[in-house]
Formats: structure tokens, C-alpha cells, sequence
């Protein structure tokens, strides 16, 4: 059963299935071979896996963050951050970075950063001269701060899969990582910029333009403060929070940008649907390959045979760290904390591995992924948007995902980067 | 064409039952929020509904989903292999996808009809009403990739919509 589950999964990831689809399909494959469980087991779980109330953050978020780009604020955002930094050598590159970062705390997905305002950014850099492999690289680095800097799909989704860490928590472990990330990669854009004799400074803003942008920018930068805000004062949970975000946004982009009318509304909200429909089908139908995982006892396997290799928390994290890196190179992110969590979380806890600097280190981990080759969605993104050579685009990406290795090391041997701020507000002891 | 038409209209319906569930669903947790904290008191069967209509829109989405080329896959080897082969492969899979649809269909009927007599806890209608969603979902997803196969293995799909073109600003 095990055997069918995976070897079929295998071969379809390579001829091309459909993630979701394929979960399932080698889910119900697993279950006809082996023959003794009923199939009903099929949609019942493709049903459970989805039928969460926490899960509902999932298009809100999306949601909310689609309307704020429809309310144009992304364009808002841009020219604050180019206010701020613009001056500096290699200037568009650090606008890049510090939109991203801003744009990070109302999306909560990489590839909406990606396509949103990365694409935008990438436009620009290249029309100022900027190589179009460099500029799409850097794109592709900073759009997947989205995911780490709060709020974060990935991390609903990790809370909902482990129940030993909450939504709140590990939003707020991902503000010190996301910030370590915006400072690895400006290193990077900062020594490119000198290596390649790149200026491209924009005239240095008065203060007075700064604070201008900065009011202008004012509604998208609230957006964390009312998240982040309102969890953690407990005045809402995760998913309150998330629907509230979206009339926000709504409100901001009908009054305050009117950009958003009764006629463009609905595209919007169609989109986001589909935006979530394609990840909340990932979610349930890999919830059928997972229970067969567990029904076979795979999690058990892997755990022994790594608690074998040693007991040590630190040579444990590295080992799973490797995995999983390796796991990311090759599979999406929303499949990879379903098939992933159950078997590695569980591994963690018993080497006394803390489960929140776990479950950080494991999201970070797991996001780098999307910007390595051979499979990263957000390189496939960033190659389509910018019609560039996939093959060279890989390449050009290396001396990032040193940076954000460097800043994956950290997080996982230094657990204070992702425990203190949830320490301070009381989420752990 | 009469078939052109239908899918016109079949996407167009798909599109608006679509955008009516998740305003509904925001609305609804988003008053249950309010109502809360200014007015002290719970739409009870809020949360229920809300959380049966995500469903509902993760399974009457896909197919659509499928039509924007959302649904993510690793298609280095069918990109790779000469196009005429990598073409037949592309087939083959739209094929099983069709097929594994079909069972999912099937089975998600059967689970819905098993679990007609239960009740839902807050609401008490029939459990079998939220379980629908997948066999029906899984119909429109067949549906929808039969009418748009060709787009499917020509990886032709309808563009998605440009939020920040919307906005109509350069930066």
C-alpha cells in the first residue's frame, strides 16, 4: 500500500500530474491495490482535510491582499520605499527588497508577491538598465518574504497540520527571520551593485516626500498593525482577523484609493476564489495521501531511523533540515507541510526540539524552496512574467539562495531569532 | 457552435455562484466579528455556514482554476521531450486526470447518499448537502477540462485578471 502510494506519486510528479489531483489520485490508488479499507474513505477525507474554520484565513488572506492590489496600493508602497532608499547605490534594488517586505505584511503567499508587486518592480529595474536575470532573481528572493513576514498562508496551514503550535505564535516568530531575510538580501544587492558598477540612485527625498508617501502608503501599512493587532490583544482569532483585513481593504479601496468600483469588484473576488480553490484542493486531497502515510506508518519509520542517526536536537535539525531542503526542491510548498508535518513534527518534539523554532525553521525551509531549481514556483512565475531562459534565471539566483541559507542556518541553530517575540507576548515558556 | 455557447454561459454561472459564495462567507464571519464585540451576541449558525461554503467554493473553483492554468504541476519532462511526444504525454494525462474525476464523482455521490440521514451540528440540515460539494465540484472540473482539453494540452489558458493594471497607475 505504502509502496503503491509512493511509487505512483513519483512517476506522476514527473509526467506532469497536477499536484492536487495527483495526491488524491495516488491516495485512492494506494487504497484500491490494497483493498481493505473503503473507498468512501476517498471523499471523506478530501471533505475533512478542508473542513477547518481556522483554514478560512486562507482566502481571506488572499483576498484581502487582491483587493489592496486592485486599490493600487502596491504602486503606493513602491514609491514610499523609493522615498526611503531609492538614493541609495544599487537603489531600485533595495525599493525592491523593502516593497516586498511592506507588501509581505498584507499577503500572505509569495506568488501573489511574485506576480503583484514583483512584476512591477522587475518592469522597472529593467527599463533602468539593471541586468533582467539580476532584477528577476532579486524579485524572486524577496517575493518569498511573503511567507515568513505575517500574515502567511504556509503558516495557517502548518498550525492547522501540528496542533502544538497556534496561528499567532508562529506569525509573530516570522517578523525576526522576515527582517533577517530583507537584510541578507540587501547584502547581496548592495555587493552586486559595487561588482558591477551599478549606480541607478534616484535623487535623495526631502522629508517632506517621505512623510508625504508615507501617508499615502498609510492604509497599506496599517494592514499588519490591525492583523497582527488585533490577534495578539485577543480582541480576534487568525481567521476573524483575516476577514476583517478583507473589509479593510474593501473599504480602503472604495473611499480612500477609489480604485475599486461595483464593476471591477467582482473579477477581483472571482480571482481570489480560484487563487484559493487551487490550494485549498492541494490541502484536500493531500490530506488522503497523508493519512495513508500515517496508516502505513511512515512517520514512525523516518523518525526512528533519524533518531538512530543520533539523538542530538542540533544534529537532528540539520539532517531534517537537509531533507527538507532537498524535499523543497522538488515539491510545492502547501503539499510539502501535509505530507511533511505529521512525519518530521512529531520527530522534533521527541529530540526536545522546540516546536515553534521547528515549525519556523520548517516553513523557512520550505519557502526557499520556491526559488530553487529544479521546480520553484516562484522562478516558474518570474521566468513567464519576464519571458527570460529558465535555465539562466537558475543561475542567477545562486548568490541569493546562499543569502537565504545563511539566514535558514540561522534561524535553524539560533532558536532565540524565532522564540523571542512570541516569548515576549507570552506564547511560550 | 452550440457547444461554445455552453460553455459560455456554463463559465459565466460558474463565475457568478462563485463571487456570490465568498461574499457571502466574508460577510458572514465578518458581521459574526462585529456583532460580537458592539452588539454582544453570535450568529450561531455563522460559523457553520461559512466554513461549508469554503468548501463549496474550493470544489466549484477548480475547474475554473483549472481554465487560468492555476493548478500547479512539474512539467520540465513534458516540456523537454519532442513536442510531439511531450504533446501525446500531456494528453495521456488530461486523460487520467479525466478519469480519476470521473471515480471521484462516483464515490463522492455514494459518501454524500451514506451520509444523508446525519445532521450537521449547528444548522441540523443533512451532512450529505456540505458532502455534495465534491461530487459536484469534481463533475464541473470534468466538465469544464472535456470543453477546454484542447486549451489544456496546448496549455492555451484564459489570463487571469492584472490587479495592479487595474488601478490603472505606473510607478
Amino acid at each position: 500500500m505504502g509502496l503503491t502510494l509512493i511509487i505512483s506519486f513519483v512517476v506522476g510528479m514527473i509526467i506532469g500530474f497536477p499536484m492536487s489531483i495527483l495526491m488524491g489520485g495516488s491516495g485512492f490508488l494506494a487504497l484500491l491495490v490494497d483493498g481493505k479499507l473503503s473507498l468512501l474513505t476517498v471523499p471523506q477525507r478530501f471533505f475533512n482535510g478542508i473542513n477547518s474554520f481556522p483554514l478560512m484565513a486562507v482566502p481571506f488572506f488572499i483576498l484581502a491582499a487582491d483587493l489592496m492590489s486592485a486599490g493600487g496600493i502596491t504602486v503606493s508602497l513602491l514609491r514610499f520605499a523609493n522615498s526611503l532608499v531609492g538614493h541609495i547605490r544599487g537603489g531600485l534594488g533595495h525599493v525592491n527588497i523593502l516593497t516586498n517586505m511592506l507588501f509581505a505584511g498584507i499577503s500572505g503567499s509569495a506568488l501573489a508577491d511574485a506576480a503583484g508587486p514583483g512584476a512591477l518592480i522587475l518592469r522597472m529595474m529593467k527599463r533602468a538598465g539593471y541586468d533582467e536575470y539580476y532584477a528577476a532573481a532579486l524579485t524572486a528572493s524577496t517575493a518569498i518574504m511573503g511567507p515568513i513576514i505575517p500574515p502567511s498562508i504556509i503558516m495557517v496551514i502548518y498550525a492547522i497540520t501540528d496542533n502544538k503550535v497556534t496561528i499567532a505564535a508562529l506569525f509573530l516568530a516570522g517578523v525576526l527571520p522576515g527582517i533577517l531575510m530583507g537584510l541578507a538580501l540587501s547584502i547581496v544587492n548592495h555587493l552586486t551593485a559595487v561588482r558591477r558598477h551599478y549606480l541607478f540612485r534616484s535623487p535623495l527625498a526631502t522629508w517632506r516626500e517621505r512623510l508625504l508617501g508615507m501617508w499615502r502608503a498609510a492604509p497599506a501599512l496599517l494592514t499588519p498593525a490591525i492583523i497582527l493587532g488585533g490577534i495578539l490583544s485577543g480582541v480576534f482569532t487568525a481567521t476573524e482577523a483575516s476577514a476583517v483585513a478583507v473589509f479593510y481593504a474593501l473599504f480602503v479601496g472604495f473611499f480612500i484609493t477609489r480604485k475599486l468600483t461595483l464593476r471591477n469588484l467582482p473579477k477581483v473576488v472571482v480571482q481570489s476564489a480560484l487563487v484559493t480553490s487551487a490550494a485549498l484542493l492541494i490541502v484536500s486531497m493531500a490530506s488522503l495521501f497523508a493519512a495513508i502515510l500515517t496508516l502505513v506508518q511512515i512517520p514512525q519509520t523516518v523518525a526512528a531511523s533519524i533518531t538512530g542517526l543520533s539523538q542530538n536536537p542540533r544534529l537532528v535539525m540539520t539532517i531534517v533540515a537537509i531533507f527538507v531542503l532537498i524535499c523543497g526542491m522538488f515539491i510545492d510548498t502547501l503539499p510539502a507541510v501535509i505530507i511533511l508535518v505529521p512525519v518530521l513534527a512529531p520527530l522534533a518534539d521527541q529530540v526536545g526540539i522546540h516546536p515553534l523554532h521547528f515549525a519556523m525553521a520548517f516553513v523557512l525551509n520550505i519557502t526557499v524552496g520556491m526559488v530553487t531549481p529544479p521546480v520553484g514556483a516562484v522562478l516558474f512565475i518570474l521566468a513567464a512574467v519576464g519571458r527570460l531562459n529558465f535555465e539562466k534565471l537558475s543561475r542567477a539566483i545562486l548568490p541569493m539562495i546562499v543569502a537565504l541559507l545563511v539566514v535558514l542556518a540561522l534561524v535553524v541553530y539560533v532558536p532565540a531569532i524565532s522564540l523571542t517575540l512570541p516569548r515576549w507576548f507570552g506564547f511560550t515558556h | 457552435m452550440p457547444w461554445r455557447r455552453f460553455e459560455r454561459i456554463l463559465v459565466t454561472a460558474n463565475r457568478a455562484i462563485i463571487f456570490l459564495m465568498m461574499t457571502v462567507m466574508a460577510t458572514l464571519v465578518f458581521t459574526n466579528v462585529i456583532t460580537r464585540y458592539v452588539f454582544n451576541f453570535s450568529i450561531i449558525w455563522a460559523e457553520e455556514v461559512s466554513q461549508y461554503l469554503m468548501i463549496w467554493i474550493a470544489y466549484l473553483g477548480a475547474g475554473l482554476a483549472m481554465r487560468e492554468g492555476r493548478h500547479v504541476a512539474i512539467e520540465i519532462l513534458q516540456d523537454r521531450l519532442p513536442r510531439p511526444l511531450g504533446r501525446t504525454l500531456r494528453m495521456a494525462v488530461g486523460a487520467l486526470v479525466l478519469g480519476f474525476l470521473g471515480v471521484v464523482t462516483v464515490l463522492g455521490f455514494r459518501f454524500a447518499a451514506f451520509a444523508w440521514p446525519q445532521e450537521t451540528p449547528v444548522l441540523n440540515i443533512s451532512l450529505g448537502i456540505p458532502y455534495l460539494a465534491i461530487p459536484i465540484g469534481a463533475m464541473l472540473f470534468a466538465v469544464h477540462l472535456l470543453l477546454a482539453f484542447r486549451g489544456y494540452v496546448e496549455k492555451q489558458y484564459t489570463p487571469g485578471y492584472p490587479l495592479e493594471e487595474l488601478s490603472g497607475e505606473e510607478a
